[in-house]
């Protein structure tokens, strides 16, 4: 496959357990402390009967500029250059 | 119509999934080495594309792409304030310059990356014990 935009990463907010795959649930999301980009929020299953629970983090991946009828990617226009972030063990 | 000797800086991306890679460490690196050198000189052989070795770089793992948190005209920290739910699976925030001389103002968006869960004491990122995997999408 080749691409020829920058990527950005996402996760889809679905259960990780094995044995189920519905939704995730999302809470209020908030602020890392003084780290405005990071955010994290509660997340949990909506299936009934799976207890799982997690933090979900989220990540700053784009800044939108507002022309007069829509909203413009930085990263899309090449004003912005996303950086890499590792995986935190 | 465009010019066809007209280029562009551009980062080129190369996944390579299901590589079994050795767990030692410094046979490992052996590897990622030599895989390193093997590309670059497939590099050099490109006709148009002026790069070289100490252009390339390789790691393991997955990474997230993420954007400072810098004012897009002048460089200066942006303020983010009111960090919300959008309707995908994401968040949006005012951003605004915190320059008294620079009135840049926006969003800024925001995407899941990880689920951090607890089964005992310690959190555990799902994306490093391989439950969950990231996707990577354009722009």
């Amino acid at each position: 496959m080749v691409e020829d935009n920058p990527t950005f990463t996402r996760i889809e907010p679905s259960c990780p357990r094995d044995d189920c795959e519905s939704r995730l649930g999302i809470g209020k999301p908030i602020y890392a402390e003084e780290h405005t980009d990071i955010v994290y929020a509660d997340v949990w299953c909506l299936n009934d009967e799976c207890l799982f629970t997690a933090c979900a983090q989220f990540a700053l991946v784009d800044l939108l500029y507002e022309n007069s009828d829509s909203k413009r990617s930085l990263v899309e226009a090449g004003e912005v250059e996303p950086l890499e972030a590792r995986y935190q063990y | 119509m465009k010019d066809s000797n007209e280029t562009s800086a551009y980062r080129v991306t190369i996944t390579l999934d299901s590589a079994k890679l050795p767990v030692d460490e410094q046979d490992r690196n052996a590897l990622l080495t030599e895989f390193r050198s093997r590309v670059g000189h497939l590099v050099e052989g490109l006709r148009r594309i002026d790069a070289e070795q100490d252009d390339i770089d390789i790691s393991t793992g997955y990474h997230y792409a993420q954007v400072p948190v810098t004012c897009p005209l002048c460089s200066e920290q942006l303020d983010l304030q009111s960090v919300h739910l959008d309707t995908e699976n994401g968040a949006l925030a005012s951003a605004v310059c915190s320059s008294e001389e620079c009135d840049w103002s926006g969003d800024a968006v925001y995407r899941i990356i990880d689920l951090e869960g607890s089964e005992s004491d310690a959190f555990e990122s799902s994306v490093l014990t391989g439950d969950i995997a990231p996707d990577y999408l354009p722009y």
